[in-house]
């Protein structure tokens, strides 16, 4: 052990301090990536009646031969795992290392706010009859936060702290 | 010069300057500290360190700073001997158990309560106190019987 700090490890501590210390830019960037992230997923799913992937049913289509439960599971986990790994994928060390310290107040809310949006498409009526089913939602609420935590752990392999 | 708690008091103020001149005075110390403490570790604990200082910047009241660093830093190494403790308690456990079938083999000429007893104590981690609970007796008779079963056990092996 060398009796000096480490370059490496004053550059990675000065990073976090600098994200730390004002985390507007990382929030924003993380957010947006995510909402581009979820908004691609929805070039899958028939429910929006966009689909340049086969005339909008693509894969969705086949998932929802398994029922409500498979549907919004396979919709929750795509959803939010597509939006969380595009976050991370455009986040620097730094910023990555704080998001990952704070990642259970950062994902709650986005993922709180897509199934309000989600319930809202509903009541307006926006959403076809296998919706309607509780299943749906509880499928939804159980697979959104086990694949973002899941995606979030994988990252955190693939592209250490 | 300015003081460790001037510097403090703008890191609580988000000020990026200050908290990088704060870095650049104490981190050697600290780095000190956790190298020849834990070197394996050094580097994660280091780091840690310093995150936690910047997460907890706000409960930060006023106090000497130098002494509020290290208190982190110390409950950080604990944390740290605590977790390595259990992980090297635990290989070691894996690697000393003989298999279960070389346990009853040696067990046997005992009786049935006392390789119970020795199997819930010695392998289960049952405490005296809370054998005695489970059989409704004391835990001095219960130590006694422990310690009658051992006896027995060696006078077997002998």
């Amino acid at each position: 052990m060398t009796a000096r700090v480490p370059t490496h490890l004053s550059h990675r501590v000065l990073g976090y301090a600098a994200v730390e210390l004002s985390p507007q830019a990382t929030l924003l960037r993380f957010y947006a990536a995510m909402l581009v992230g979820a908004v691609i997923t929805l070039f899958v799913c028939p429910q929006f009646g966009v689909g340049p992937l086969g005339g909008g049913h693509g894969i969705a289509h086949w998932v929802m031969a398994y029922g409500a439960f498979a549907c919004g599971a396979f919709c929750s986990a795509f959803f939010v795992g597509t939006g969380t790994l595009c976050a991370v994928l455009v986040l620097n060390r730094s910023q990555w290392s704080w998001v990952w310290r704070h990642h259970f107040g950062l994902t709650v809310p986005p993922f709180a706010v897509a199934f309000i949006a989600l319930m809202g498409i509903k009541l307006l009526g926006g959403l076809s009859s296998i919706h309607e089913t509780p299943l749906f939602y509880l499928a939804w609420l159980i697979t959104g936060p086990v694949t973002c935590w899941l995606i979030l752990r994988t990252m955190k392999v693939v592209k250490p702290i | 010069m300015e003081s460790d708690e001037n510097l403090m008091r703008r890191v609580q103020r988000n000020d990026e300057g200050a908290f990088e001149l704060l870095y650049r005075r104490h981190e050697e110390r600290v780095w000190k500290y956790f190298s020849k403490r834990a070197p394996r570790r050094a580097e994660d604990l280091f780091q840690e360190c310093f995150a936690r200082l910047l997460e907890r910047r706000e409960q930060w009241n006023g106090s000497p700073f130098v002494p509020w660093l290290f208190v982190m830093a110390r409950h950080l190494l604990i944390d740290d001997y605590r977790r390595e403790k259990i992980r090297a308690t635990e290989e070691l456990t894996d690697q000393m158990a003989p298999p279960a079938a070389e346990i009853d083999d040696w067990l046997n000429g005992l009786s049935e309560e006392n390789q119970r007893l020795l199997k819930e104590h010695y392998l289960g981690g049952f405490s005296y106190d809370e054998l005695a609970q489970k059989y409704q007796t004391t835990p001095v008779s219960l130590r006694q019987k422990l310690s009658r079963a051992l006896r027995s056990l060696k006078k077997g092996e002998a």
